[in-house]
């Protein structure tokens, strides 16, 4: 289990990550959601060991991970960036990671090689970004670590080799327990990929739950009432907690959490007309969501 | 844990650093490669072809091995230069963005990640050179054996190659200990720095600026502090960077080892000839200075550990992780700038507005910008303030009471004292050593007693001394007869004091250096200390030995022969004479024994010698600048064995007078060169009267007569009375009379003034002669 523990983390007199608790249990696949510089990079480092926390703990299986070869070695980080060792080819690159990892598979380096066909004597340098991408997303799946996290893990892939990636991890997960976290801000991808996910904004999380549940607890309401000359606002609905409302003509259309039966009976009294709720997406979820903590594009028009 | 910290991921990580920095190890390589062998390839053929071409078996062929030597010199410099650059490379991922996440990432901790870092970069820097010393090694050992083998090889180079495995030895070991420093300083660089640029400028800064600064600091202190001698910012710059160590690392092998076994240094009593290098120091000089340089590596190292483990990952980028370092760098530049103003008053304004450009440039360039500009501002008055101030305070106590420092006499273990001699033997410097608690005993009481003393003189006393000694030597320069007497002494030694150094050895090991300027009559308290002592005499029988030997070795060197000749001929030189064969030769059989025995004779006669002898013998004559007193009975006979005979100046002014000669003679009474309570000829001052001298300096009129031969004959019988007393060599606190003859200075003992009153009335007649006649000085000029 990956754990946060009132984790804060500080850069200078920014604060990146805020008393933050966060556990991701073994074998889930972990989505991290969040605006332009709410922390998930941080959250990512942190685990990896990269990055000390001023206070609290981050914990790998219960050990703190920051200059700690055991909890290190379980853990491998793919950041946002492609350049680090383009003197290698990618054989050297394997053999230099193999190294580290004892538990390195050459059957599944070789076995993902041969899907993704890469050249193994060529120097990395020369790769394009999603080739650099692929290689290294093979040998940390080759690494065979108990955690497997993931900065922006598909960005530069094309539409053929993300699904290639995508079934690659879940095949890992499938057969080993493996503990994917990955940070996107490309929804869709967390969506198909993840079980869970922490929704974070200003160095805190906003939520974080099973993205079943999360999808059935956030509903998108198109209603009329019978009453066309009365006004409703929010606070005509004290037991539900809304996200978004706005009114087009004589159409209201909210944007609140709870099931539907909850938001049926909220609206009852005031006699409905017409009263649709379409699920929401998980880009809908997260754009209403940082809109109420006041992360709204609307600022812009 | 410890099996953890052993586990082989470092070296792996040092493997990667290596593997990626090929290119670059590869050059270093080939410099090392081109360096050490190269060098010694060329110097050892050389001595090669000449000593075959010396013994005949090839001729025709020369080989010069200097521009070799300079090629591979350069190669050997470019990659030793090259180590802060290796330091850069191992740690580089540490100023990239990315390459930090991928490096902090791997299963290492900060230790280990730091030392395999630092040992990539070591090795890459290190293993080059041990493998190129060890190439040099084998050269050395196929080549020298075959030169030595050489029996025509002259004895300057059988002195050269006898110790040169030692030195080899020595001066690889200790390239390679200041190389460990100088790579050691840029991983404390590459702690202290987030970005590449800062690491680079950083690293030369500092080791320009940890000699730069100590040296700038401590010639300021030690020029205006009585003293404190330039000699002790050695222990500083010589023991604390890479750059001074090389140097000192130089001084040590050339001063203490190969020119010892030399006598190059023919004015130094400590010049050793054909003794091992232990005798001179050098291996425990060596030693200690290596130790202490180690020391520091190691000090530097565990800074460097600790520093790259409190420094963070997000620290990439930042220009300075540690802002102390620099702030130490930017006080240190505004520090060396100020210290100019200490040379000349007139720069003060200058310098301070030159510092300031420097100083907000350097603040630009860090904060990138003018961010906060006003701090800056406030900084860099601080920083002048407390260079001013420290300044001051130094100079206010006397750098924190070291100038009056004298350690315990319980704590020392020996005391060295260095000075140059004059008046006997004016070309020697005396080094000498004591360890017996007596004289040490004496050599303090006489350091407290000079402190005490000059402590006394004001500044405005010691200034109208400073000016009046300096028109008192114009005066005395501007008389013609000071031409020919400048040919044999340095007139620029005439009125100066003499310099005089008293090293201190504790118990402890440490070094406490001091240096003064020494008058007439403190020179004699220190004579007074050493004459009769087994050191001085020991000291300058040694000398005499190596001098003499020299010479016989510099003419045996024209016949590429390294063995002594079994008869060789000596010049005793006369200190006064009037005809121009002024030495007497004489004639040696079995010269290397003779040399030994006249020196041992020398010794013991000097160790027999006293104070009163030393002040108030006649000097018969010198042995290569070494005086013959009256009471050397031993050396006298030794030369009289030898064909020596006695020179007198009665019979040499017989000689000028039956030649019908010209003479002049200048007679100065007392009170015109009266150096206080002594009367010395080649010692004008005293410390303790520079306000006698003050008073008097409009008076220095003098007596002079030019005899032509009639007038010689006139007065032959008083001028022979006054002369048949007159010595060369008289120390005393009586005033007395003193007599230029022809040039030349004699006083007249006290005892006799009234043969010297007798000529001046008789001379009364001739005074004004002087001014209008020029004696003919190609007659009567004594060249020595």
């Amino acid at each position: 289990m990956m754990q946060l523990k009132n984790t804060v983390k500080q850069f200078e007199d920014f604060t990146a990550l805020d008393s933050v608790n966060l556990e991701i249990p073994k074998g889930t696949a972990f989505g991290l959601l969040g605006s332009n510089g709410a922390g998930k990079s941080t959250i990512l480092r942190l685990f990896s060991g990269i990055y000390r926390p001023e206070s609290g703990e981050v914990l790998i299986d219960g050990e703190p991970v920051y200059d700690n070869v055991n909890a290190k070695q379980k853990v491998f980080f793919i950041n946002d960036e492609t350049v680090q060792f383009g003197g290698y080819t990618l054989r050297q690159l394997k053999d230099f990671y193999k190294q580290f990892y004892p538990e390195f598979s050459e059957e599944i380096f070789e076995r993902l090689e041969k899907v993704i066909q890469l050249p193994m004597n060529k120097k990395i340098s020369t790769f394009s970004k999603g080739m650099k991408r692929q290689a290294i997303v093979i040998i940390g799946i080759a690494c065979c670590t108990p955690y497997l996290l993931l900065d922006e893990a598909f960005d530069g892939l094309d539409p053929t080799m993300r699904i290639i990636v995508k079934k690659m991890l879940v095949d890992a997960m499938c057969e080993r327990e493996l503990t994917v976290v990955i940070s996107s801000h490309n929804l869709k991808e967390i969506n198909e990929m993840c079980d869970t996910a922490a929704l974070l904004h200003h160095g805190k999380i906003v939520f974080n739950r099973e993205l079943d549940s999360l999808k059935g607890e956030v509903h998108k309401i198109q209603t009329a009432f019978k009453e066309k000359e009365r006004i409703f606002t929010r606070e005509d609905f004290p037991n539900l907690e809304i996200l978004h409302f706005e009114k087009t003509q004589s159409i209201y259309h909210i944007i609140a959490k709870g099931s539907e039966e909850q938001i049926h009976q909220a609206l009852a009294p005031f006699e409905p007309v017409i009263a649709d709720l379409i699920p929401l997406s998980l880009e809908e979820i997260f754009i209403y969501e940082l809109e109420v903590l006041g992360y709204d594009s609307k600022v812009f028009e | 844990m410890t099996a953890k910290f052993l586990n082989n991921y470092p070296a792996r990580n040092a493997l990667r650093i290596i593997s990626q920095n090929r290119k670059f190890a590869i050059v270093t390589s080939i410099l090392y490669l081109l360096g050490i062998p190269m060098i010694m390839f060329a110097g050892l053929t050389e001595g090669y072809l000449s000593a075959l071409n010396a013994a005949d078996k090839i001729s025709g062929y020369s080989f010069n091995c200097e521009p070799y030597v300079f090629i591979g010199g350069f190669c050997a410099a470019i990659a030793v230069f090259l180590g802060f650059f290796c330091g850069i490379r191992a740690f580089e991922d540490e100023w990239n963005k990315t390459r930090v996440d991928m490096l902090y990432s791997l299963p290492l901790n900060g230790t280990q990640r730091f030392f395999s870092n630092y040992a990539g970069g070591f090795v890459m820097y290190a293993v080059p050179y041990v493998i190129s010393v060890v190439i040099g090694w084998v050269i050395l050992l196929i080549m020298l054996p075959m030169i030595q083998k050489m029996e025509t090889l002259s004895i300057e180079y059988t002195e050269d190659y006898k110790y040169f495995y030692l030195y080899y030895f020595l001066g690889t070991l200790g390239l390679f200990v200041l190389m460990c420093l100088y790579y050691t300083i840029s991983a404390v660089c590459a702690s202290c720095c987030g970005t590449l640029f800062e690491n680079i400028y950083t690293n030369i800064l500092l080791n320009a600026l940890i000699p730069g600064t100590f040296a700038a600091v401590l010639a300021v202190i030690t020029y205006n502090i009585d003293g404190l001698d330039f000699e002790y910012s050695w222990d500083f710059i010589g023991f604390m960077s890479p750059v001074g160590g090389l140097i000192y690392l130089c001084y040590l092998i050339l001063d203490k080892g190969m020119d010892a076994n030399y006598i190059s240094n023919y004015d130094s009593t400590y010049c050793g000839y054909n003794e091992a290098p232990e005798t001179q120091g050098l291996i425990p000089a060596y030693l200690r200075w290596i130790v202490c340089i180690l020391l520091l590596t190691v000090a530097l190292t565990v800074l460097a550990w600790k520093l790259y483990q409190h420094r963070k990952a997000e620290h990439v980028g930042k220009p300075f992780v540690y802002s102390w370092i620099y702030y130490i760098i930017l006080t240190a530049i505004t520090i060396c700038i100020l210290c100019i103003s200490a040379a000349e008053d007139d720069f003060i304004i200058a310098v301070i507005l030159f510092s300031a450009i420097v100083y907000f440039v350097m603040e630009v360039i860090r904060k990138r910008g003018f961010k906060k500009f006003w701090l800056s501002v406030v900084t860099y008055i601080v920083t002048v303030a407390v260079a001013f101030g420290g300044y001051i305070l130094i100079t206010v106590t006397d750098a924190f009471g070291r100038v009056s420092y004298i350690p315990a006499l319980a704590t020392i273990s020996s005391a060295e004292i260095t000075f140059s001699g004059y008046g006997t033997g004016r070309s020697t410097s005396y080094d000498l050593t004591y360890k017996d608690r007596e004289t040490l005993q004496k050599i303090q009481d006489f350091q407290k007693n000079y402190l005490r003393n000059h402590d006394s003189l004001t500044d405005e006393l010691q200034k109208l001394s400073h000016d009046y000694h300096s028109q008192l030597y114009y005066d005395y320069n501007s008389y013609d007869y000071s031409s020919s007497y400048s040919d044999y002494y340095d007139n620029y030694n005439l009125f100066d004091p003499t310099s005089f150094t008293i090293t201190y050895h504790t118990i402890t090991g440490t070094n406490i250096h001091r240096s003064y300027s020494l008058y007439d009559d403190e020179y004699l308290e220190i004579m007074q200390i050493c004459i009769g002592t087994d050191a001085f005499a020991e000291a300058n029988a040694r000398l005499l030995k190596n001098r003499l030997l020299s010479e016989i070795k510099e003419y045996n060197n024209q016949t590429h022969s390294y063995e002594y000749p079994a008869n060789a001929s000596l010049d005793i030189r006369y200190f006064y004479s009037n005809d121009t064969e002024s030495t007497r030769r004489i004639y040696l059989t079995d010269a290397e024994n003779t040399i030994k025995s006249l020196s041992a004779v020398y010794q013991k006669d000097l160790s027999a010698l006293t104070f009163e002898n030393y002040c108030t013998d006649e000097i018969i004559g010198y042995i290569q600048s070494l005086p013959v007193y009256e009471s050397c009975s031993g050396t006298v006979s030794f030369l009289k064995e030898h064909g020596f005979s006695e020179f007198s100046l009665t019979s040499a002014l017989a000689n000028q007078y039956s030649n019908k000669n010209t003479l002049e003679i200048r007679i100065f009474a007392p009170e015109n060169y009266r150096s206080g309570s002594l009367n010395y000829p080649s010692c004008v001052f005293s410390s303790e009267h520079e306000m006698y001298l003050k008073e008097n300096s409009e008076s220095y009129q003098d007596i002079a007569m030019l005899l032509d031969s009639s007038v010689m004959t006139k007065y032959y019988p008083e001028l022979m009375e006054m002369l048949s007393h007159a010595r060369r060599h008289y120390i005393s606190s009586e005033p007395c009379y003193l007599v230029y003859l022809n040039g030349y200075e004699f006083l007249i003992p006290e005892a006799y003034s009234d043969t010297v009153q007798n000529i001046i009335k008789l001379g009364d007649y001739h005074y004004y002669q002087l001014n209008f006649y020029e004696p003919n000085y190609n007659s009567t000029n004594v060249y020595f």
